[in-house]
């Protein structure tokens, strides 16, 4: 070690403080404008002190090496580009320049790192140009020529060209406009970010005359871009810690009714579209059995309305999504890991903390990230809950009002929406690429440490654990109940009903004699079946040549293409489609064009419905198929290459038959999500209602319009849980894989 | 047959030298081995060989072809692996029929003939009435046999092997050892033979090529390598030896005169060098060394005591403490030895090697 004096995270937490209050110094002496302008060198400044203090020594490693360390970072980068997007300030954007510091450090100091792996693979390149090239090409013959291109070109045609589409049409300004025009009105006008809003209480007691006390649990609104980003932030965070609490108790310790808990905590998992935010809404409501209870308690029933029920709508939906990769996770930390570390002392919550959770964070963020971009793009939720302040809600009514026509400003508001998503998913790919270590446990199968409860342990778990798991699964209970008609879908004079029905099954029989449900029903087969095929070929090329192609720069293209649609919100791509659509319809000869343009009535959604499920739905295939790509040693194809295989022999004959079950697998998966697609479905659907699918109808239907009443949504809700928990228990018992989002 | 030419190949991962400017000539019908620690580059150059990557520099030559971005499955060659590779998912039979069955329009192959020649495959590597089993239902040996049937039904213009007897246990490599060696001259196929075992290489090969950290470091027949190490490295790779540094005194010729270090001992020897350093390595195998005096003068006679035995079967291992030095013997297992005997010792100067201290 050199006796030179290196900084250390206390030089860096010092900075913090050093700028915060030259940045409020700034506010008390200057004037309004100069301390704006202050402000923002102050804010350049203190981001700039992370070189400083790279060049004095920092270790940046240390902070990349450790995994709490670089998460914090992670995050703290998204607040600090949320901060500067939203044009927020106060006290807010004094916490941005508090944590610049340390952001700057970090990016700056991986920038650094880039830079210099960049300058040393030059230096160990002595490879000739003509060498290289040839060994590239060998690598690509013909077949694998043919699986790269299909799949760049499917997603390049299909996402990547209507993304771009909207975000060259986002860049059309109101006449008279600057060109970034539609982006301030997005960003800055109170109509999109409102920093003063007209009730700043996120909730309020009202006494009615009779004497009864509401509370009336709403939210803030400021503004459908802000409020969005905070009910994804808060979704996320509650999901994260809940969900990772409950996995970690049933991945470590066994109790009685331990197998029951963990069928009960994978329940909320399965996915009715609208009828499951429409249970929620009932049992969350003024005469539900949580304000009831809470009546009981306190003498107030609680009511929750707007941005508050979507919260709680996605909080209850998402979070088993964090439990799987949670659970996933916490099984495979290493129990050598855990034992060292309670072999030198660690124990209990020290224990966790850590070592156990740092190893198993990657994983468990994974599954996060996720649920920020479920929640940017859910539409469920805002629909039931009538809830316009919100960027998905904006966008759908954008595209479904107007018929023919989506205004620029809409397709401003998808890019903001997808630049979120997009940034918020990087970063957290990144940080969990980086240290795939505890996760990648290579054919680690040992038995994980389990231990027993104490009693005081089972008694919590019985008080705490079993009723958040069961009120978790209750939306689904819920479904299934009504869907049997013991739950009634509306309030009655005495608040939520419940009794047997004398015709439990009324509502399936109307499913399968009712022609419209019927078609519905087959529109969405086909859509679902015709686009898991697509998505199954697609996944087998794309896994196949990233997984073989020893090509970097090629592989590593494409393999981010693919996961793309997991950060890209529905709506964009609707948007997207919307877009170009149009624009075809308007350039190809008229026969066809009608045809394709959604302001024709000739359109056919149903293309739509197809390029979208396919493309939207594909990382899920691609991530099983890959798994089974690694699982195959590269040995059993060589010795087939070797013997005067081709290599579309050898694919056909030798591969496949090896990794169907993944395949397979992945595509029930696709299925799934598939049929339970929301946001194209909802807004194609609405255009050309004879081809639309199955969502769009328990959109239209599942507040009893037309006779048809959320008894029957509720059923199809039920066939959707049975589906799912089908796919589920053959994916675990017949393909024997685990049933996780693990490996975004 | 095929003669296989490898020039100044070199293969690299990133910052890893895999292999590091390779050149040698495996002969028609010859069976050469690459011996070398593991990690060496062994591997990746047989890699090479079969197709499966492209080197960075150099050519690859079969016979006079230039095969260096020839595709795998052109190239005719035939491939065992360490982990053998067999396909799970079809019986003994469909494994070694594939090469046939996927070439059957080229060779013109009838489903009977292919059927004819798996059989005989089968026979050599004495297999027949397995072809129903799956893999899995079959030993580590017979799994072997199953890639190597596999591999020999294509009559292969090169066949290589890697590591193949690595995964079986000590009695049944010896066995297999010695039917490897009869098949591949009954056949004459050309062969490659990676491996990290010196026995294996020293008692199959024609030629060894002796490999460390990507380099070719000797080529010769195992006699030659063995007596006549070129350098440090493969002196002390091959067999055991007692090494001992030295001063040289004297030198003539292939001959020199060493005084070892920290003794007043003299000891004469060969050495490769036509001139040798000043500060040298003598090597000295325990198997060469006589009991008792010699008749040769030049020759070096030591006595000491024994000052450690071991019984370890076929002879007794044993160090002889001669003032500072200690040397490794080996005893006739017949004879009966203690701690603290009396030994007299020759040590042949024709059977000592000198070496300059440095391993390349
Ligand atoms: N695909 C690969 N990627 C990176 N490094 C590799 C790869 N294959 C081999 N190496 C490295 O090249 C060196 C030589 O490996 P190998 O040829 O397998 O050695 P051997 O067969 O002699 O044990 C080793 O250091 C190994 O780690
Ligand atoms: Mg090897």
């Amino acid at each position: 070690m050199t006796g030179s004096p290196r900084a250390g995270l206390s030089d860096v937490i010092l900075a913090s403080v050093f700028f915060s209050a030259l940045y409020m110094l700034g506010f008390e002496v200057l004037t309004p404008f100069e301390a704006e302008l202050f402000a923002y060198i102050v804010w350049v400044a203190s981001f700039l002190y992370g070189y400083f203090a790279l060049l004095l020594g920092f270790d940046y490693v240390r902070v990349k090496s450790s995994p709490t360390l670089s998460f914090i970072a992670a995050v703290l980068a998204l607040y600090e580009i949320i901060v500067i997007f939203t044009g927020v300030s106060g006290v807010l954007r004094l916490l941005a320049v508090a944590f610049s510091p340390f952001v700057g450090l970090v990016s700056l100091g991986a920038l650094r790192e880039w830079f210099s792996s960049i300058k040393s693979q030059r230096e160990i390149a002595k490879v000739g140009f003509g060498y290289r090239v040839k060994s590239a090409f060998y690598q690509l013959d013909r077949t694998m020529w043919f699986f790269f291109i299909t799949g760049f070109i499917y997603l390049v045609a299909f996402m990547l060209i209507p993304i771009l589409i909207v975000l060259l049409y986002s860049f059309t300004p109101p006449t008279g406009g600057e060109w970034w025009a539609n982006f301030y009105t997005v960003l800055r006008t109170p109509g999109y970010v409102n920093l003063k809003p007209l009730y700043a209480e996120p909730f309020k007691k009202i006494t009615l005359p009779s004497g009864e006390c509401i509370v009336v649990l709403r939210g803030v609104n400021y503004g459908p871009v802000l409020n969005s980003i905070i009910i994804a932030a808060i979704v996320t965070a509650t999901t994260t810690i809940l969900g990772t609490f409950v996995a970690f108790i049933l991945a470590r310790y066994r109790f009685p009714g331990h197998t029951l808990l963990r069928v009960l905590a994978i329940i909320p998992l399965f996915n009715t579209p609208f009828i499951n935010a429409y249970v929620i809404k009932l049992l969350w409501g003024e005469y539900g059995p949580i304000s009831t209870l809470l009546r009981a308690i306190t003498g107030c029933s609680l009511r929750i309305e707007g941005l508050a029920g979507v919260a709680v709508t996605q909080i209850l939906s998402f979070y088993p999504i964090v439990y799987l990769n949670a659970y996933t996770s916490f099984i495979n930390v290493d129990p050598s890991m855990e034992e060292q570390a309670e072999n030198l002392g660690a124990k209990g919550f020290k224990l966790f903390r850590s070592v156990t959770l740092p190893l198993a964070l990657p994983g468990i963020v994974a599954g996060s990230i996720l649920v920020f971009v479920f929640s940017l793009e859910d539409l469920g939720a805002p629909i039931v809950f009538n809830e316009r302040e919100l960027m998905s809600y904006r966008i759908f009514s954008g595209l479904t009002t107007v018929y023919g026509q989506v205004s620029p400003e809409i397709a401003a508001l998808g890019i903001v929406m997808l630049v979120f998503a997009l940034i918020a998913f990087l970063a957290i790919r990144n940080y969990v690429s980086m240290r795939s270590y505890a996760m990648i446990s290579r054919g680690g199968r040992w038995n994980p440490r389990i231990r027993r409860l104490g009693r005081l342990g089972v008694v919590l778990v019985y008080l705490l654990v079993f009723p958040l798991v069961v009120f978790t699964a209750l939306p689904q209970i819920g479904v299934i109940l009504m869907s049997l008609r013991v739950l009634k879908p509306y309030i009655g004079v005495s608040g939520l009903e419940i009794g047997i029905s004398e015709d439990p099954l009324y509502s399936f029989r109307r499913i399968l004699s009712d022609p419209d449900i019927y078609k519905y029903v087959t529109n969405t087969v086909i859509y679902a079946g015709v686009a898991v095929v697509i998505a199954a070929f697609l996944a087998t090329c794309i896994a196949y040549s990233v997984s073989r192609i020893k090509v970097k720069s090629i592989t590593s293209v494409l393999d981010s293409l693919a996961v793309a649609p997991l950060a890209i919100p529905g709506l964009v791509f609707a948007l997207g489609y919307y877009i170009l659509f149009s624009g075809l319809g308007r350039i190809l000869p008229v026969q066809i064009g009608a045809r394709i343009s959604p302001a024709s009535p000739a359109f056919e959604a149903w293309l739509v419905f197809i390029l979208a499920y396919s493309v939207r739905r594909l990382p899920y295939v691609v991530r099983s198929v890959f798994a089974g790509f690694q699982q195959i040693h590269e040995n059993l194809e060589e010795a087939a290459l070797n013997l005067g295989a081709t290599r579309l022999k050898m694919v056909f004959g030798v591969i496949l038959p090896l990794i169907m079950g993944y395949i397979l697998s992945g595509s029930l998966i696709g299925f799934i999500y598939m049929v339970t697609e929301v946001s194209t479905s909802v807004t194609f659907g609405g255009i050309r209602q004879e081809q639309a699918p199955l969502t769009f109808f328990m959109k239209q239907y599942y507040t009893g319009f037309a006779g048809l009443g959320p008894e029957v949504v509720a059923a199809i809700g039920s066939i959707l849980i049975a589906l799912q928990l089908i796919v589920v228990i053959v994916i675990v018992y017949v393909f024997k894989q685990r049933y996780a989002f693990i490996g975004i | 047959m095929t003669r296989v030419t490898l020039k100044d190949v070199s293969k690299y991962y990133g910052s890893i030298v895999a292999v590091d400017h390779v050149s040698f000539t495996v002969e028609k019908g010859e069976l050469f081995t690459l011996l070398g620690p593991s990690g060496c580059g062994k591997t990746t150059t047989l890699r090479i060989i079969a197709g499966f990557e492209t080197p960075d520099t150099g050519r690859v030559y079969f016979d006079d072809d230039d095969v260096t971005f020839l595709k795998p499955y052109k190239r005719n060659t035939a491939m065992v692996f360490q982990n053998y590779a067999l396909w799970p998912h079809m019986t003994v039979f469909d494994n070694v029929a594939y090469g046939l069955r996927v070439r059957k329009r080229e060779l013109k192959l009838s489903e009977n003939e292919i059927k004819k020649r798996v059989m005989w495959a089968l026979e050599l590597v004495k297999l027949k009435g397995l072809e129903h089993r799956y893999p899995l239902q079959l030993s580590g040996g017979q799994q072997q046999r199953v890639a190597l049937a596999r591999a020999l039904v294509v009559q292969p213009r090169i066949l290589l092997l890697d590591e193949p007897l690595s995964n079986l246990d000590a009695k049944l490599r010896i066995e297999m050892r010695e039917e490897l060696k009869r098949l591949q001259k009954s056949l004459g196929i050309t062969t490659i033979y990676v491996t990290h075992d010196q026995v294996e290489a020293m008692s199959l090969s024609d030629r060894v090529a002796i490999m460390n950290k990507g380099k070719i470091i000797q080529v010769g027949t195992p006699r030659d390598l063995y007596f006549n190490p070129k350098n440090l490295f493969v002196a002390d790779f091959l067999g055991r030896s007692s090494i001992y540094r030295g001063e040289v005194l004297v030198q003539e010729g292939n001959g020199a005169i060493v005084k070892l270090e920290d003794t007043d001992i003299t000891v004469r020897g060969v050495t490769p060098e036509k001139t040798l350093p000043n500060k040298v390595a003598v090597v000295i195998r325990p198997e060469v060394m006589k009991i008792g005096s010699s008749e040769d003068s030049k020759d070096t006679v030591v006595k000491g005591t024994l000052e450690f035995a071991m019984f370890v079967g076929d002879k007794v291992e044993g160090r002889v403490k001669i003032g500072n030095l200690k040397l490794l013997v080996y005893l006739p297992n017949t004879q009966e030895v203690r701690i603290g005997d009396e030994v007299t010792l020759t040590i042949p100067w024709r059977n000592t090697i000198i070496l300059p201290l440095e391993l390349e």
